[in-house]
């Protein structure tokens, strides 16, 4: 009786709950775990050109790991990743601490300016980047005409990854910036004066006070940038559309995927990567969580 | 309530996969429903000509529908409407035609067999090269648009004003192009990036990367004389810059068709409509081109008796084997295709024959030219290399040629051309073919 009874509180006590996740639970199972699962099966069935799909739980996986384009794509991905990442949480982080030390007007203004690019996402950027990389009209011209290949094209696969890191900063620092000295601003005054009562200069109070207190920030932008940037698609194939027949269309591994999908009306192939794509994903998270004790409550 | 939640997850999803590959089953019916509507889908330039078909027939119920023309992009839409199992259109105009390899193999199997359907007299009046390219295991499944057979397009008034005579041989192309950036640095002799490299040079030439032999075979060496001697002329030309390596379409590209820097080129039937003339209208340079370009037969590769031609696009119409009225539909592409009335809007040169002839009367009165192309396009019509095929890796040989050939700035050609070989034949394995030399 006093089970029944405890359970059904405890129902009533979370129906609201549920109330509020079930719209967004049922987005996450049609759009999201259903064609994950769908994705999952697609992996296994193999399409050849003669006679009927067949089912192999590593065909697909052996096929797309012995692609002459995976080396090249992951290669791409893996410098851009390598750019981009430290000069986004250095720009981030620089200039967050920075607005956090010096609590004026200016920083303030400093923080909507920083945000206003991130606000132009996805294609339109990409869009707006092709002309800033375009010599013929962008603003820096005659800078990029100093980088030009021997057919007077700037973007090529060697200088891509870069120009993709420069737009990735600019369009993705603001939002980051925002959120970082959200949780600087939550950092108790108390903590901050006792250390510098104590006598801890402002580079020992940042690196000894400040930056571990904001840790799991950092590993949250990590993990979500380094899926991000693996993942890297809309940027490389917007702007390679700026220098046709220049940038290779398997630049990137997710483009990959796509031309499997689309170009190659091979779903078993494209799914095989995409999950692979995944595992690497998700292991660099587990990593990232492990190291900077993410999900850890007490002992901070 | 955590093993409620696990199978309430498993039933959604199980249902949901039941849902989806349900679809995917799309059932091919043969019988011919006259009333049944036909859905089409074109691409921008083909439009007015369907709306036109559409017009004088109100007896039937066609809906247009005017797609992106872009590479892939047809494939992947009919795939995508054939596992929905909804969407599919009855007849497509496909304007890169080597999309047609892959829409009639697995998983899409998408095209009607027209033998039979479409009288052999209709299919007669086709140059035998685009109907051989439609040809998969003996089964004409396509009807040749238009035709992108390669022709050497070249500024008359300049040539004469220089004193340079028109290449007949590509050793004389190769000379001119020596020649040319010696004396008039700057000035070029055309492109060869992607497909205009790809298709009109080693095309012409029969380089065997495309040379499919069935739907699960074909020939690739890049290592044979037809790959090394376009090699040979390429690479200096690339060197010197009187061959570009961009784009046709590229920004920096245009803007030299625009101010009169390119004065030849090895390029497709429509180069002039779709390049020289709307590049060099209202660009804003002085140049005008008016009165001066013109068509001369493509010059002859050394060692051959032969001017081949190459083929650079030229789309194609499909019908679905699943269309419901099948009649109507079959008559709609002969129509788009063979029509004297619809041959005259032609934004390209028809395949069909007699539609050429009808549409070559108006290039030959346009005073745009500074000589009459029409019997030089036709001509070459009829000489597009028979290594020239179709095939499912299209895109990715394409894309690999630009990496190794182009990427490389012709400074090592022949490790260029073996890189672009060992990168076709994976292409070509990766798409289900088995690769000879």
């Amino acid at each position: 009786m006093t089970t029944t009874n405890s359970r059904v509180r405890r129902l009533s006590r979370r129906t609201p709950a549920w109330g509020f996740i079930a719209p967004y639970l049922v987005l996450l199972v049609l759009f999201g775990v259903a064609p994950a699962i769908y994705g999952l099966y697609q992996a296994f069935i193999v399409t050849s050109v003669v006679g009927d799909p067949s089912f192999s739980l590593v065909q697909n996986f052996i096929d797309v790991l012995s692609d002459y384009r995976l080396p090249g794509s992951a290669l791409n991905v893996g410098v851009y990743l390598v750019i981009w990442l430290p000069i986004l949480l250095l720009v981030v982080f620089t200039l967050a601490l920075a607005m956090d030390a010096k609590r004026t007007r200016f920083a303030t203004l400093t923080r909507f300016v920083t945000y206003v690019p991130g606000a132009v996402t996805g294609a339109a950027a990409a869009l707006l980047w092709l002309f800033m990389f375009s010599p013929n009209v962008s603003p820096i011209g005659g800078f990029l005409r100093l980088f030009t290949t021997h057919n007077g094209s700037f973007l090529s696969d060697n200088t891509f990854a870069l120009v993709l890191s420069v737009m990735g900063v600019a369009a993705g620092a603001g939002g980051w910036i925002v959120v970082v000295y959200g949780a600087l601003t939550g950092i108790s005054s108390d903590v901050v004066e006792s250390a510098k009562l104590d006598g801890a200069n402002a580079w020992q109070t940042v690196w000894h006070i400040k930056l571990p207190l904001i840790r799991s920030y950092i590993a949250f932008i990590l993990i979500v940038s380094t899926a991000q940037g693996f993942q890297v698609f809309v940027e490389p194939t917007v702007i390679a559309a700026g220098a046709p027949g220049q940038v290779s269309r398997t630049w990137s591994i997710n483009q990959l995927v796509y031309s499997y999908a689309t170009e190659q009306s091979n779903y078993g192939r494209a799914s095989a990567l995409a999950i692979l794509l995944l595992v690497v994903c998700v292991a660099l998270a587990v990593f990232i969580i492990t190291k900077t004790k993410f999900y850890s409550t007490g002992d901070r | 309530m955590r093993k409620n939640r696990a199978v309430f997850a498993v039933a959604t999803a199980s249902a949901l996969i039941m849902i989806a590959t349900g679809c995917s089953s799309g059932g091919g019916s043969t019988a011919s429903d006259p009333k049944a509507p036909l859905t089409v889908w074109v691409d921008a330039d083909r439009a007015p000509q369907a709306q036109a078909y559409v017009k004088a027939h109100p007896e039937l119920k066609i809906t247009v529908n005017t797609v992106d023309a872009a590479q892939g992009s047809n494939t992947s839409k009919i795939a995508l409407a054939e596992k929905a199992g909804k969407g599919v259109p009855d007849v497509v105009f496909v304007g890169s035609p080597d999309e047609i390899s892959t829409l009639s193999a697995n998983p899409i199997n998408y095209p009607l067999a027209l033998n039979g359907v479409v009288s052999q007299k209709v299919l007669d009046g086709f140059p035998k090269n685009t109907i051989s390219r439609c040809t998969f295991n003996g089964k004409v499944y396509c009807l040749g648009n238009d035709e992108g057979q390669t022709v050497l397009w070249y500024n008359k008034a300049q040539f004469a004003q220089w004193g340079y005579s028109v290449p007949t041989t590509f050793d004389q192309f190769k000379a001119l192009g020596i020649k040319l950036a010696a004396e008039h640095p700057g000035y070029n002799l055309g492109t060869v990036n992607g497909r205009y490299g790809s298709d009109a040079f080693f095309g012409s030439s029969g380089c065997p990367v495309i040379d499919a032999t069935t739907v699960t075979s074909v020939k690739i060496n890049t290592a044979s004389p037809k790959c090394t001697r376009v090699g040979d002329v390429l690479a200096p030309l690339i060197a010197n810059g009187t061959l570009s390596t961009l784009d046709l379409f590229d920004k920096n590209y245009t803007a030299q068709i625009a101010s009169g820097k390119v004065i030849a080129m090895i390029g497709a039937s429509w180069t002039a409509d779709f390049a020289f003339k709307p590049m060099t209208t209202n660009s804003g340079t002085s140049f005008v081109a008016a009165g001066k370009y013109t068509a001369a037969p493509m010059p002859t590769w050394a060692g051959e008796s032969t001017n081949w031609s190459g083929a650079v696009g030229g789309g194609i119409w499909i019908v679905s084997k699943t269309a419901k009225n099948q009649k109507a539909a079959v008559a709609f592409a002969v129509a788009m295709t063979t029509d004297p009335t619809i041959a005259k809007t032609q934004s390209t040169y028809p395949a069909y024959g007699p539609s050429a002839d009808i549409w070559l009367k108006s290039k030959a009165s346009d005073p745009w030219y500074a000589a009459d192309p029409s019997k030089v396009l036709k001509t070459a019509s009829a000489k597009v290399n028979p290594a020239d095929g179709y095939v499912r890796y299209e895109t990715q040989l394409l894309d690999s040629y630009n990496a190794t050939i182009i990427k490389s700035g012709a400074t090592d050609m022949s490790s260029a051309l073996k890189a672009w070989g060992v990168q076709a034949a994976q292409a070509a394995k990766s798409a289900g073919y088995t690769v000879s030399k």
